[in-house]
């Protein structure tokens, strides 16, 4: 170890509370509750050390693919809702600035003509671009619910059965699977660092092993990735020859019109890949960008998953912030199994 | 030119300074980014609203405080200190920052660059590597062979000075004189 004296330097006792939550805040993720009884001028020291951790990063690591993606991002939902705006804009002429109408009508095919020729027109590339962006916007952080329903094909001649659930996610990283069984629900989640599995009956069992618990709750490797939106967005995006169909007007929820989506069809590239589903269409909304529908079939198996299909739903209050982990889905007194060598794996964004 | 693509250049010319505020009080990449985004649609929804005769960038600011505030109460583990008086807080040092030299938030950022040049070199190393290489504190500790308590002393000395340094040069205590008029970035 090298000599560290010159790191015993005393710290100005002030600013030292206010440096080493900072540090925490910013480091190890320390949840801000925790520092609550700071003084005025200690949480003003904060707040520097924080503006100073946010400079550092642009100067240090300036990621300019993470900057364009930001920018573009922006950009297009912008012109998604300029577009959007141009009936009802048209129909408020009175109420709103007269420069801005004829400007949002010009915007709309402007941004038209910038898709169109940002993709030559080219029908695949389309299709290309269109789960690609349907994928940034799957790894924002913002929850959403699906519900989800699958076709399950038993063992000999029993008929098919479809089983129902629903689906909570959160980015790349955080899901909460509630599924229906015969004798209760079985809950299957992960708050990014944890994954977990609660039974109706039994032990609940944590660890850090995703597969492991996704195992148990739909019973066959195959269709476990197909839990997490994201790793559907990008099986589609790798290993799928991807086609637009023609753009489809689905129902909204709880019958409030419709919802002009995108429809990209994607058939495996590889028919020795096993394992992969044949066949998986998304449904992406054209305002937003966010994954509408996903269905996902298997023709060559005799048993097993069939279709699987995700479908959006109205998310109608925001989530507790400890929705994805287990302790909301059980009874407190349930027993609680670690698995061995499930110590939690420390992120840092 | 059309509003969209005069709004989509503020866009681009405040994306940079918006997204140094947002990330000083969102830990959570992927929040802050959804944060970027509400803030830039939402400015562009109420442009109608917005004062041709003043700065842009602070309005933006502004709305981005609003968002913040309202995403805090769902998401709180994504944030680090933030409340109304820590984003005005914030706010000044973004000015104080606008105030630098150059024309873009790169070029501003200059100054900062000479602090951390001017760091002893035990606390430069580990800043460096903690923030432009993003290595893991693990390799970070077998890299420079010292210990997690030097390692953290070292960045949270290495801030300080850099902080002592940074208000120096953007003087921090005097107060902005005339800023509003002339900030280059107005809209119109």
């Amino acid at each position: 170890m090298t000599d560290d004296r010159f790191d015993d330097e005393p710290i100005d006792p002030p600013r030292a509370v206010a440096e080493t939550a900072a540090a925490q805040l910013m480091d190890d993720a320390v949840p801000a509750d925790n520092y609550t009884r700071l003084t005025p001028a200690e949480r003003m020291r904060v707040a520097d050390l924080q503006w100073l951790h946010s400079l550092l990063q642009q100067t240090l690591h300036r990621d300019a693919v993470a900057r364009d993606r930001r920018i573009t991002r922006a950009c297009l939902a912008i012109r998604g809702d300029a577009a959007r705006q141009v009936q009802p804009a048209a129909q408020r002429a009175t109420r709103r600035p007269r420069w801005l109408v004829p400007s949002l009508v010009a915007a709309a095919l402007i941004a038209v003509a910038v898709l169109m020729r940002g993709t030559g027109q080219d029908p695949s590339r389309m299709a290309v671009a269109a789960v690609e962006s349907t994928l940034q916007q799957a790894k924002s952080s913002e929850d959403r619910l699906y519900r989800v329903e699958t076709q399950w094909q038993p063992p000999g001649e029993l008929p098919v059965v479809t089983l129902t659930g629903d689906l909570w996610v959160r980015g790349n990283t955080q899901y909460l699977l509630r599924q229906q069984s015969p004798v209760g629900d079985l809950y299957l989640g992960s708050n990014g660092t944890e994954h977990w599995f609660a039974a109706p009956v039994g032990p609940v069992v944590v660890g850090n092993q995703p597969r492991r618990f996704e195992q148990m709750a739909l019973g066959k490797p195959v269709a476990t990735p197909y839990l997490q939106i994201t790793s559907v967005l990008e099986q589609l995006s790798d290993r799928y020859e991807l086609t637009l169909a023609d753009e489809e007007e689905l129902p909204a929820a709880e019958d409030k019109g419709t919802v002009r989506c995108t429809h990209v069809i994607g058939r495996k590239r590889d028919p020795e890949d096993r394992l992969a589903p044949d066949v998986i269409e998304l449904w992406t909304a054209r305002q937003s960008g966010i994954a509408y529908r996903i269905r996902v079939r298997w023709t060559g198996e005799s048993r097993g998953p069939k279709e699987l299909q995700v479908q959006l739903m109205p998310l109608t209050a925001p989530l507790p912030s400890d929705w994805y982990d287990h302790g909301p889905h059980h009874a407190a007194e349930r027993r609680v199994v670690r698995r061995p060598g499930a110590a939690l794996i420390g992120t840092e964004q | 030119m059309q509003a969209h693509e005069l709004f989509e250049i503020l866009v681009r010319e405040n994306a940079d300074m918006l997204t140094a505020y947002v990330r000083s009080v969102v830990r959570d990449a992927n929040a802050a980014d959804d944060i970027f985004q509400e803030t830039m649609l939402t400015a562009w929804r109420r442009l109608a609203d917005y004062d041709k005769s003043r700065p842009f960038g602070p309005w933006l600011r502004g709305i981005a405080a609003k968002v913040m505030l309202a995403h805090r109460r769902q998401r709180a583990r994504a944030f680090a200190l933030c409340d109304e008086e820590i984003l005005e807080h914030l706010d000044a040092r973004c000015e104080a920052m606008h105030r630098q030299p150059g024309d873009t938030w790169d070029e501003k950022l200059e100054g900062l660059r000479d602090c951390i040049d001017r760091l002893p070199e035990r606390y430069r190393e580990a800043i460096q590597l903690r923030y432009a290489e993003e290595v893991p504190a693990e390799a970070l500790l077998n890299r420079l062979q010292i210990t997690m308590e030097t390692l953290k002393k070292r960045l949270q000395r290495g801030r300080a000075r850099l902080l002592e340094c940074l208000e120096r040069k953007q003087r921090w205590n005097e107060a902005p004189a005339a800023v509003a008029s002339t900030a280059p970035e107005d809209f119109g």
